[in-house]
Order: structure tokens, then C-alpha cells, then sequence
């Protein structure tokens, strides 16, 4: 140091002060080295925080990569798609192939096929569950026929061409065109349907099994699809579908937007979404949740930092002010505790990765069967691959995190006076008052554009959070100041209020996943009370049919004509609900459904939101007009009277809006008609599902089973049935909430415990005092205790407000902007008794460790450990 | 695919969406891996003769004729005994494995501006039975079209090159009749009585669309045995093939999206079928086609082999009065006269020939109107041959005759046997 000061130039300054900074950072690391335990919880936290942000990236960008598959496209260079309602004319080509601005035009026929399950009783398995599942090995498997004329398709094909050009000895475009049901696809897909040289692949069809003839080429391309692709001549296609000639889209490249493009009745001309832009773009409300549960668990861990920083400050006050004594600058100790805080966060980082990545990998499934439920199937369990910008990112958050947490204590070692030697640890205070006060109003602020970006509504409860968090110093030190006094109470007021910085930032990091774990709890149970009403009030039927592969392959399974007039003609049977459904093979932003309205006519299954009585709907239904679901209304500011354009065959037309009803089935929302206005607009498109309406006394159950046994291939299931199966689903909505959750309430405990073990390592001379001035061992027990449960709860206390200001955000804000749902919040008695024994849990593992050390440590060895 | 990228409506930006897009057409250089039907592969294949495979349509009516000769994917080669008969034979013969149609000639504009233009349509069997399938796309045939014109007095060429499926309505390649189309690409008798025919085709930025004056021209059947054009010296290395060579037509001829222009002039249609006509050591060839002003007509061809030898040659004479005769090779000398190298290909041609057929008295200088006629078919068949419009100066017994005609150079570049059956994908 005396030879930095020597140099009295600028760059000998600031050598000089590096120097010195290296020499502070030395010195704090061997006192960390002593007081390990402490260091290593830290770390820790740290690491958790940034595991579990590094396991929600890597788990969520693997589910959605899956699902992106959805909407990738091997003909993806096409500028334009042209569809219709119905299947198009192939002389459509020809015409199109002389329109101005086409530069080329390929013919495309696509659709979903599915491999049947390994057994029957897997096969069952999978067509109980009414929700989209993630496809094993054992059950069905869905695959996805793409018909293309291969001289036309070369300007759009996005293949390898070495990959073809070595497939099928050269000749595998030649061989598909003049080998009917010969289809190419990547070995990996043919290897997890035990082909892995390819072979007959044996497939269920619109009309019925088929058998292709699978070649197995290297081409990942064909295997991204969700689910994986098939490559085919059109001409296989159309034979597999039952299309004659008929094409299903028309693929383009145009010079220009296609303005002047003509088109027939009933076709859209349309710009294809590019490769994971529509799934971003659909999943991005549950991509913010869950990254803003992420950042709950970092700031947990950020606030443990934050409050280990402030211990390790008040237990180096001696050694600080040693260091000023030798001549080192504040400025020079605010760097070394920095620089420590990044080493932390450094640290943190790189083992939360680790641990993140290992997370990943158990989470990944809970985050796969998420996105399945809310968006539609995905092919198989993704595995998580960690990449480098997500390892850099975690670890920059780490330092961020530990910097940042570390600013004020780092400030505060800075003003350790050079008699700080003489003193032992002081007083700390909280954090300015205006500091909640400005995190609320930013939340508050954060929800006042009523858009529906979700990032908003998150920055909101992570505004609500953090200003309840830095509330807590005050709020502990507002509850300590009235405790009823009492000899213990007061000892253990005294204790906390002295500790109030360093106590309050521990319960603020407990309040946090505290009231995060209240507005989940209240959220989800007001959500699942309004779903498990509208399941009874909609589920009018009393036995539903479906194919067994609907959800696999919507646009193909249907249920044939003469099985829906068997179903007619049973004795049993007073009525059958028949609904068909159309939906853009680009995913349409809603969905046209055509039914009879048996259920409604009879059983009144409708919860109508907005409109007339039921008995004033069905008439206008019948003369054209149409029901909105919910979330198609909220996004698109439906109310009755009001009018939406629905493609037709026939072209766009207008339809008149007869009420708005509940829906939960479907997020992007759904328009209802009349059977026979659905089939004046859109044609004759297939029955999807049926449901029987039976006759009085006639056992539903004993009907579907009759059923089943007759038709192997159709999926009956009694409402009671559907019913579970609707919760089963909604369970499976938040499972990976759930976890997350209970990571950082798990966190934060680890926090809570390593504070009060802080605390208590710092004042056990006290202690020592106490008991040699003759305070019982129970009494100092029970001071111990009165601590803890009055930093417990008050914690408690604040949550539960900021929890139900939390879970009113969730309920009114994020899930009517994100998924056009409104439900009324219903605080269930069940989420204060969680808080309670979440807190009473929380106080007892706090209070273990510090009860264990004082009746384990004799008074004398107390007294001698004042440093 | 359709309408080759490097060569079709070269002026529009967006262009720049296609170029290089190309790796997945590879597939359609392999479909095509003969389909000039000039490949020696199936013409190794044997003769096992299985008349009870012959697809329905194989032209064996003559119940005198010697037993046919069928490869041994099934198809029929071509042999002795099955006379050519119009108008039937101008429509396709899918017993055949490979066919053309050719259509080259000069046109004329009312201001005496000089054109050329070629309309090809080849199609290929990729299997002697059609496809069992519920779908009519399903393949049998395939087409391929290659148009093209010359500007004589800019130079400036238009090329096109389509492949598809001879499946209506995209592609269809009639039996019995003239009705050869590839989407926009049509040659038809719309009577069918063999007397007239549209013609309409696109190159690159020209569209040409002509009536066809079929009953104008002479029909002649090349070969010894009339209508049987031997490639080879095997069994069945060997076409049937038929020319009308001097067919009036008149329409229009539109480049660059301007108004179409009137114009006239005659065409000349070689329609060939067989299945495997080329030997294994025969590289390619150089055809001339011209219909003289003293309404003497000439074909002649000579195949190459590998070490530039002429191989098998023949031709066919047809003189004023209507008399035909076939041409056997020594009966003609053609000779070279210079070379022209591509800029593009860096392939050499030779450019510049002399025809002689002394028995005949006939002399013959044929030059190039243009030298730059090289046709780079790269995105369908990934084919680069010579196919132009030339003068042909001379005498004829001693009189000066004069005509336009087409030269065909064929294999320079590459093997076409080599080409077409081991191109790799790029």
C-alpha cells in the first residue's frame, strides 16, 4: 500500500486503488472462509434463484420448440397460401400459374395421420384423457402427411438436397411419384415407430387404416414438425385422404403483396407465419408468467443476498474499521464488498446453471404437458439443451442480482469509521419509506394500459412484491413497537428492533413467495370453482362420442354419417347434439362450430355472459345468428347486435352476435351456429364429436360401455367422466406453477433460517448475558420463539393483502388480457389456513436451529464468543 | 421448377426470392435421367420379349408384324414392321417409354424481322403400368417442355424450361390424336384430323402462340424401312420417327409483355418414340434439319462416341418432285467449319459446317444466325446443349438453293448418356 501512495500520478492511483481493493477483497474472502456456513448458504440462494430461471428458460424453450413444430412448414419459402373452405380445384393451378405476380405456385395437400397405439388398452389410455397428451412410445402417435408436387415444389422446399439425393438410391422423388403410398421421412421419426430403415407404416386414415411405405432419410427438417413429418407426392396424399384430385392449398411465391391476385369464392390468400413467429406470438402470455415465476425465486435469492451482505457488514464492522485504521479509503471498501458480491453472483451463477440445466430436465415435463393443454399436442417429451447465451445470461443476472443487493450494505461498510474497531455491531435501519411507495405506484401504473402485452401485468406483480418486500423493515419495526409488553416480549423486541435492516430484509424475502403462493392459491381456486360450474352447466349431455385420435388429428378425424345415425336410432337415445368444427389449417384466430343445439334446446347447457334468455337464443340461432365465446369477445369487443365476419365458401360474410357465453375450452375462442347455418357457409364438413341426450332412467355408463364394445374406434365417455377429465385437465394447467412456487417459498425459508442464525450468532453473547444474570433456559427459548413467530407473522400479515392484491392482478388483469377469461375471485377460507401453517411451518424450521445451538451451548461458552 | 429460374421472366425483382432454391429440384434431374429417352441404360437391358406386359396402347395393330420388342421394365422398343399412320401416330405412345415432339422453325414479322423459335415437348414413361391409386395425379408420365426463340437481329434469347406430371390438367399427352400440353405449354389438334394444330407456347419473356398448318407439309418417314430410324446396332437401339418439314404457320410472337407482333414463316415438327435408342458408347449427336426454297428437304444425324467418332449416321432426302430416301452414312460427309465457345458453359461447339451429299448433288454451308444459341436447361434435366437457328447456302445439282434450318448439337458439354443418368444433386 505504501508503495501505491508513493506514485502520486493518476494511473498510479488507481493502480494504487486496485491494490488496495484487491487487498480489501482478500481480507473480506478470508472472513468469509471463517464464517463459511453463512457464505455457503448465500451462494446457495444465489444459485437456486438462478437455477430455477435458468431451468424455466431451458425447459420452456425446449416445450415450445416441440410446439413451434406446429407451425413449421417444409414449403416454407412460399411468400402466399392460398386456401378455401373446401378442397380445391387442380385447374386452379393453371390459372394461378398465369395471374400476374405469381412467380410459382405449388400444389399442396396436408393433413395429420396417426399411427395406432403399440395395444388397445394403450390406445384407450390415451383416448380417455380428453386433453391433448404428450405421445409415448406406447400410444398413438400422430404424424403429418405433406403432399407436394415435386417438380413444382423446389422454389419452396426448405430440404437438404444431399439428404434426398442420396435417399432411395437417387431416385426417391421418382420413386414417390410412381409408387403410390411411398413416403419419406427421418430415420428419428421412424425409429421411435420401431422403423428405423423404414418399412410398411401402418396408419389410421380419414376412411380408415392404410399402409404407407415409410423411406428413412437424414433430413432433421422432417422430423421438426410437430408432429413430424411425411413427405409424400400429392398424388399419395390425395389416395390417403380420399381427395380424388382436389387440392388443399396452394402455395406461392408472389411478386408483391398478391393484392391483385384474383381469387374464386371462399379462398384467403395469406401471408404464411414465419417458423415460430404464431407459436411466440400465441404463447407469449405463458412465456411471461412463467419467466416473472422465475424471477420470483432470483429476487428471493437477491434479497437473501441483500441480507447476507447486510450481516456480513455489521459482523466486519471490527475489521473494517481496522482496514480504514491502516489508511484504506470508504471508497476502496465499497469495492471490495462489490467485487465479493460479484464473486458471489459469479459463483452463484455458474452453479445455478449447472443445477438449472439438471432442473430443466425434471421440469421439462410438467412445462411440455402445460403447453400441451393450453395450446395443443406436442410430439413426445422435449429434452432441454442448455446454450451458451442463456449459461451468460444466468451468470450476468447472478452478478446483477448480487451486485445490486449488495449497493447498500456496500455503501454502509463504506462509513465504518476507524473506531468501528472499539465498537461491536450497531444498528441498522430499513429501507427508505419511499421505496415501497414507489415500487406500488409502478405496479399500480404497470396496469393502467389496457393492452394485451403481457409483459405489463408481470412487471405489475413484481412491482406489488418487491414494494411489499421492502416494506417489511418498517412494517416489523411498526409491529415490534406495539407488542403487548412482556419480560420475553420485550427482550425479543429489543433484539429485532436493534437488527431491523437485517430481520425485515429476511421476512421480505419470505413475504414474497408467501404472497406469490397466496394470489396462486386464490387464483386457481376461484378459476377451478367457475370451471367445475360451467362444466356442470354445460355438460348437458349424457354420453359424448368421439374418434379416438381427435385431438391427435383434428382436421381428419371425424365420425362417419351412418355411425351418428346409429347413434339416432337407439331406443336409448332421445336426441343427438352433433357438432361439426372448421378451423384454419393455419390456426384461425377462432374457431367456427356447428351443432344442433339439442343440448341447449333441451338441457339449457349454455351460461350465457351477455344476451337474451336462452329461449330467445335459440330462435335467432336458428335463423343464422351466432354465439361468442367469451375470450373471442373480450378480444375482439363482441356484444350482442354486433356483427363478425366469418369465411365461407362462398366468401366472407357477416354474422349477427346473439349472446356472448362462458368458455373455457378453447383460449383463442370459438363462434357457435346452428347446424345448418355452419353447413350453408362452410359446406359439409365431417361430424367431429356427438353427444346423446338419453331418455329418462337410461343408464349413461351402461350405454357407452355397449357402445365401446361395438365401435372400437370412437372414444364414449358418460359426463361424469368428461367431467373429471375437464379437472384433470385444469390441474394439469398449473403444474408447473406449482413447482415454481414451492422452489421459492423452499428458498426463501433457506433464507429465513440462515438469517435468524445470523442473527443469533451475532448476539449469542447476549445470550450468555442473560443466562449468567440468571434468565432461565426457557425463557431465552421462548425469546428465541417470540422472535421468530413475530417475524413469521408479520410476514404472514403482510402477504396475505399483498397476496390478494397479487391475486386479483392474475384473476381480473393477466387472465382476461392474456386468455379473454373473467371469473370472479373467490377467496377461499382454505388459502389463509395455508398462509398460517406456511408460516407456523416457517417459524418452527426457523426457530429449530437457534433453540438447538442455546440449549446445546453452556452460558459460559456463550460469554466468550463476543468478538 | 416450372419455368426455370435462370430463364424465365428475367426482368422481375422478386427474382431474387428463387435463385439458388434449386437444391430441392435436384430430384427432378434425377426423374429425368434419361428422359431424353436417349439412354443406353434400359438399352442393355435385354430383349427378353414380353408381349402379355404391353400396355394397352402399344402399337401392335399389325397382326403380321414380328413379335414386338419389349425391354425389361415392359416397354416397347422400337422394331421393324409398324408403319407410321397419320393422323393416329401424331398422338402419344405410352407403350413407349420415351417420345417428342419438336417443333424448330423461322418466323417472320410483317416488318421482315427475322425469328427463330423451338417448342419441345419429351415425355417419359417412369412405368409401364399406370399407378394403382385413387388419385388422378397419380404418375405414369412425365412431361418435359423446353422453348425457346432467337431474336436474329439482337441476339437476344428467351428460354423456358417446364417438367411435370402428364396428368390432366396439368400435363396430358393424348393417344391417337395431337394433344401434347404442359400447363401453358399446349401443341393440339383441336379436330384431330391431322390437317391443323395450335401452338402456343411461353420462353422466357416471349410467348409465341401459332396455327399450324399440318396439311401444308410433306410427311416423311426416316429410316430404311420408312418411319424406323436405327440408333444402334442392337435389337431395338432404334426410334420410330417421322417429320412434316415444312409447315406453314402463321400467329403472333409477344416478348417482354408487349403487344403480340403478326408473324409467319414454317416449322418443323419431328415426332420420335421408342424406349432406349442410344448405344453404350454413344455420347451424343449433331442434327440438321432445312427445308431448302427449291422445296427440297433434308435431315441428317450423326451420333457420337466417346473418342469423337462418328457412329452410327443417317438422314433422310426429300426432293421436289416428293420422292423420300433415306440417307445412309456414306452417302453424306458433314464437316465442321469452326468453333464457338459459351461464355456461360465454357463448353466448345463446333460452329460452322459443310454438308455434302455428292450422289445427291447437293453442297451445303450452314452458319450459325446466331452464334450464342446454347440452351443451359439446367433446372429440370440439368442439360446444356446447342439448338439453333442457321442459314443453309449451296447447290444443289448446280443451282444455288438456300434455306433456314435448325442444327441440334448435342453432348459437348457432358456425356448425355453420363449426364442424365448420374447427375448428382446440387
Amino acid at each position: 500500500m505504501s508503495d501505491a501512495r508513493a506514485d502520486a500520478s493518476p494511473a498510479g492511483r488507481r493502480r494504487a486503488g486496485r491494490a488496495r481493493t484487491r487487498l480489501v477483497l482478500g481480507v473480506l474472502l478470508a472472513d468469509a472462509r471463517r464464517h463459511r456456513l453463512v457464505f455457503l448458504t448465500t451462494l446457495l440462494g444465489v444459485a437456486v434463484g438462478i437455477a430455477v430461471v435458468v431451468a424455466i428458460r431451458l425447459s420452456s424453450q425446449a416445450a415450445l420448440e416441440s410446439f413451434r413444430g406446429t407451425f413449421v412448414s417444409l414449403t416454407g419459402r412460399a411468400t402466399h397460401q392460398l386456401t378455401a373452405i373446401e378442397p380445391m380445384d387442380p385447374a386452379r393451378l393453371l390459372e394461378l400459374r398465369r395471374a400476374p405476380g405469381v412467380l410459382a405456385v405449388d400444389p399442396v395437400v396436408a393433413a395429420t395421420l396417426v399411427v395406432p397405439a403399440a395395444s388397445p388398452e394403450a390406445e384407450r389410455e390415451a383416448a380417455h384423457r380428453i386433453r391433448p397428451v404428450l405421445s409415448d412410445a406406447r400410444g398413438p402417435r400422430a404424424l403429418r402427411l405433406v403432399g407436394i408436387d415435386p417438380f413444382q415444389a423446389g422454389p419452396f422446399l426448405e430440404l437438404d438436397a444431399e439428404a434426398l439425393g442420396e435417399a432411395a438410391d437417387g431416385r426417391l422423388f421418382e420413386r414417390m411419384m410412381c409408387e403410390p403410398g411411398l413416403v419419406a421421412a427421418d430415420r428419428s421419426t421412424l425409429a421411435s415407430l420401431g422403423l428405423p430403415d423404414g418399412g410398411d407404416l401402418h396408419v389410421e386414415g380419414p376412411h380408415g387404416p392404410l399402409v404407407l411405405h415409410a423411406v428413412a432419410i437424414d433430413e432433421p427438417r422432417l422430423a421438426a414438425g410437430n408432429p413430424p413429418f411425411l413427405l409424400a407426392d400429392i398424388a399419395t396424399a390425395q389416395d390417403a385422404l380420399g381427395l380424388g384430385d382436389r387440392v388443399l392449398r396452394y402455395d406461392l411465391v408472389l411478386d408483391g403483396d398478391g393484392s391483385d391476385l384474383p381469387l374464386r369464392k371462399g379462398e384467403r390468400l395469406d401471408r404464411p407465419e414465419r417458423r415460430g413467429e404464431r407459436a411466440d406470438t400465441m404463447t407469449e402470455a405463458f412465456r411471461t408468467n412463467l419467466q416473472c415465476l422465475g424471477f420470483l425465486a432470483v429476487l428471493v435469492g437477491a434479497f437473501l443476498a441483500f441480507n447476507m451482505a447486510q450481516f456480513a457488514v455489521t459482523r466486519r464492522r471490527t475489521l473494517l474499521g481496522r482496514l480504514r485504521c491502516l489508511g484504506c479509503p470508504g471508497r476502496d471498501l465499497v469495492r471490495g464488498v462489490l467485487a465479493e458480491a460479484a464473486l458471489l453472483g459469479v459463483a452463484g451463477g455458474v452453479l445455478g446453471v449447472a443445477g438449472g440445466a439438471l432442473l430443466a430436465r425434471g421440469m421439462v415435463a410438467d412445462v411440455a404437458l402445460t403447453v400441451s393443454t393450453l395450446y395443443g399436442p406436442t410430439d413426445g417429451v422435449p429434452v432441454p439443451h442448455l446454450d451458451a447465451v442463456t449459461a451468460a445470461a444466468a451468470i450476468g443476472v447472478g452478478v446483477l442480482a448480487t451486485v445490486a443487493a449488495s449497493v447498500l450494505p456496500a455503501r454502509a461498510a463504506g462509513r465504518v469509521a476507524p473506531i468501528a474497531v472499539a465498537q461491536g455491531a450497531s444498528r441498522d435501519g430499513p429501507a427508505p419509506a419511499w421505496l415501497p411507495l414507489l415500487l406500488l405506484a409502478l405496479g399500480v401504473l404497470s396496469l393502467v394500459p389496457s393492452g394485451s402485452a403481457a409483459i405489463l401485468p408481470a412487471i405489475s406483480v413484481l412491482c406489488v412484491l418487491l414494494a411489499t418486500a421492502t416494506a417489511m423493515p418498517r412494517l416489523l419495526g411498526f409491529v415490534v413497537r406495539h407488542l403487548p409488553r412482556g419480560p420475553v416480549t420485550s427482550l425479543a423486541a429489543g433484539r429485532i428492533e436493534r437488527t431491523l435492516g437485517r430481520t425485515g430484509a429476511a421476512a421480505g424475502a419470505l413475504v414474497m413467495p408467501l404472497a406469490m403462493t397466496v394470489a396462486i392459491v386464490v387464483m386457481v381456486d376461484s378459476f377451478r370453482a367457475e370451471v367445475s360450474t360451467w362444466t356442470d352447466a354445460v355438460l348437458g349431455a349424457d354420453v359424448y362420442a368421439k374418434p379416438l385420435h381427435l385431438e391427435l388429428a383434428p382436421e381428419t378425424a371425424a365420425l362417419s354419417p351412418e355411425l351418428v345415425a346409429e347413434f339416432e336410432a337407439l331406443p336409448e337415445v332421445l336426441a343427438v347434439d352433433r357438432l361439426r368444427l372448421w378451423e384454419d389449417p393455419r390456426r384461425a384466430p377462432f374457431l367456427v362450430a356447428g351443432a344442433r343445439l339439442e343440448m341447449i334446446k333441451r338441457r339449457g347447457s349454455l351460461r350465457v355472459l351477455e344476451g337474451p334468455p336462452l329461449d330467445v337464443i335459440v330462435p335467432r340461432l336458428l335463423d343464422g345468428e351466432a354465439l361468442v365465446s367469451e375470450p373471442l369477445a373480450n378480444r375482439r369487443g363482441l356484444h350482442p347486435g354486433d356483427t363478425l365476419v366469418l369465411p365461407g365458401r362462398d366468401g366472407d360474410a357477416p354474422v349477427t352476435v346473439a349472446a356472448v357465453f362462458q368458455d373455457f375450452s378453447f383460449d383463442r375462442g370459438y363462434v357457435l351456429l346452428s347446424e345448418d347455418e355452419f353447413v350453408r357457409r362452410l359446406g359439409e364438413i365431417p361430424v367431429r364429436s356427438a353427444a346423446l341426450l338419453l331418455r329418462e332412467g337410461e343408464d349413461p355408463a351402461a350405454l357407452a360401455d355397449a357402445l365401446a364394445a361395438r365401435h372400437p374406434d370412437v372414444e364414449f365417455t358418460t359426463v361424469a367422466r368428461l367431467r373429471d377429465e375437464v379437472m384433470a385437465a385444469f390441474h394439469d394447467t398449473f403444474a408447473i406453477t406449482w413447482v415454481l412456487a414451492g422452489i421459492s417459498t423452499a428458498l426463501a425459508l433457506v433464507g429465513i433460517v440462515t438469517a435468524l442464525l445470523c442473527l443469533h450468532l451475532e448476539r449469542r453473547h447476549e445470550l450468555g448475558v442473560l443466562r449468567a444474570l440468571g434468565a432461565r433456559l426457557s425463557v431465552v427459548l421462548r425469546m428465541l420463539a417470540v422472535e421468530a413467530a413475530v417475524i413469521m407473522g408479520t410476514a404472514a400479515l403482510a402477504a396475505l393483502p399483498a397476496g390478494l392484491a397479487l391475486a386479483w392482478i392474475l384473476v381480473a388483469v393477466v387472465n382476461t388480457r392474456s386468455f379473454g377469461w373473467s371469473f370472479p375471485m373467490a377467496v377461499d377460507p382454505q388459502a389463509l389456513l395455508l398462509l398460517s401453517a406456511m408460516a407456523l411451518g416457517a417459524s418452527l424450521v426457523a426457530v429449530a436451529v437457534p433453540w438447538t445451538l442455546v440449549r446445546r451451548t453452556p452460558p459460559a461458552r456463550l460469554l466468550e464468543t463476543r468478538r | 421448377m416450372t419455368h426455370a429460374t435462370d430463364t424465365v421472366r428475367p426482368s422481375r425483382p422478386a427474382r431474387a426470392a428463387l435463385p439458388a432454391r434449386r437444391r430441392a429440384c435436384a430430384f427432378a434431374c434425377l426423374v429425368f435421367a434419361v428422359s431424353f429417352a436417349v439412354s443406353s441404360a434400359h438399352a442393355q437391358d435385354g430383349d427378353a420379349a414380353r408381349a402379355t406386359d404391353l400396355p394397352v396402347g402399344a402399337a401392335t395393330d399389325d397382326a403380321s408384324s414380328p413379335a414386338p420388342l419389349v425391354d425389361a421394365d415392359g416397354f416397347l422398343r422400337a422394331g421393324p414392321g409398324r408403319p407410321i399412320v397419320l393422323p393416329r401416330d401424331h398422338g402419344s405412345h405410352p407403350a413407349t417409354r420415351t417420345e417428342w415432339w419438336y417443333l424448330t422453325g423461322p418466323l417472320t414479322t410483317d416488318d421482315g424481322a427475322l425469328f427463330g423459335f423451338q417448342a419441345t415437348w419429351f415425355r417419359r414413361a417412369l412405368v409401364a403400368e399406370p399407378p394403382v391409386s385413387s388419385s388422378p395425379l397419380a404418375v405414369r408420365d412425365v412431361l418435359l417442355f423446353h422453348g425457346a426463340v432467337i431474336d436474329t437481329s439482337s441476339g437476344e434469347q428467351f428460354v423456358s424450361e417446364v417438367a411435370g406430371r402428364a396428368n390432366p390438367p396439368w400435363g396430358a399427352a393424348a393417344a391417337e390424336r395431337l394433344d401434347v400440353r404442359l400447363f401453358d405449354d399446349v401443341l393440339v389438334d383441336d379436330i384431330g384430323d391431322g390437317r391443323a394444330a395450335r401452338l402456343a407456347f411461353a420462353a422466357g419473356d416471349a410467348r409465341v402462340e401459332l396455327q399450324l398448318d399440318l396439311a401444308s407439309s410433306p410427311v416423311l418417314r426416316h429410316g430404311e424401312e420408312p418411319g424406323l430410324s436405327i440408333k444402334g446396332r442392337e435389337p431395338g437401339q432404334a426410334s420410330w420417327y417421322y417429320t412434316l418439314p415444312r409447315i406453314e404457320v402463321h400467329g403472333t410472337l409477344a416478348r417482354h409483355g408487349d403487344a403480340p407482333v403478326a408473324v409467319h414463316g414454317h416449322a418443323w415438327l419431328d415426332h420420335e418414340f421408342g424406349s432406349g435408342q442410344l448405344g453404350a458408347e454413344q455420347v451424343g449427336w449433331d442434327w440438321f434439319s432445312v427445308a431448302l426454297d427449291d422445296d427440297t428437304d433434308l435431315m441428317l444425324y450423326q451420333l457420337r462416341t466417346h473418342d469423337g467418332r462418328a457412329d452410327t449416321s443417317s438422314g433422310t432426302l426429300h426432293e421436289p418432285g416428293g420422292t423420300t430416301r433415306h440417307l445412309p452414312a456414306e452417302r453424306f460427309v458433314i464437316a465442321a467449319t469452326g468453333t464457338w465457345t459459351s461464355d456461360e458453359s465454357g463448353i466448345t461447339y463446333p460452329s460452322g459446317w459443310t454438308l455434302e451429299l455428292p450422289d445427291d448433288g447437293l453442297s451445303l454451308v450452314v452458319e450459325p444466325l446466331v452464334r450464342a444459341q446454347e440452351l443451359r436447361m439446367q433446372a429440370a434435366t440439368g442439360v446444356t446443349y446447342w439448338e439453333g437457328l442457321c442459314r443453309f447456302t449451296g447447290t444443289r445439282h448446280g443451282d444455288p438453293v438456300t434455306g433456314l434450318g435448325y442444327v441440334e448439337l448435342v453432348g459437348y458439354g457432358a456425356p448425355i448418356a453420363d449426364r442424365f443418368e448420374t447427375r448428382p444433386a446440387h
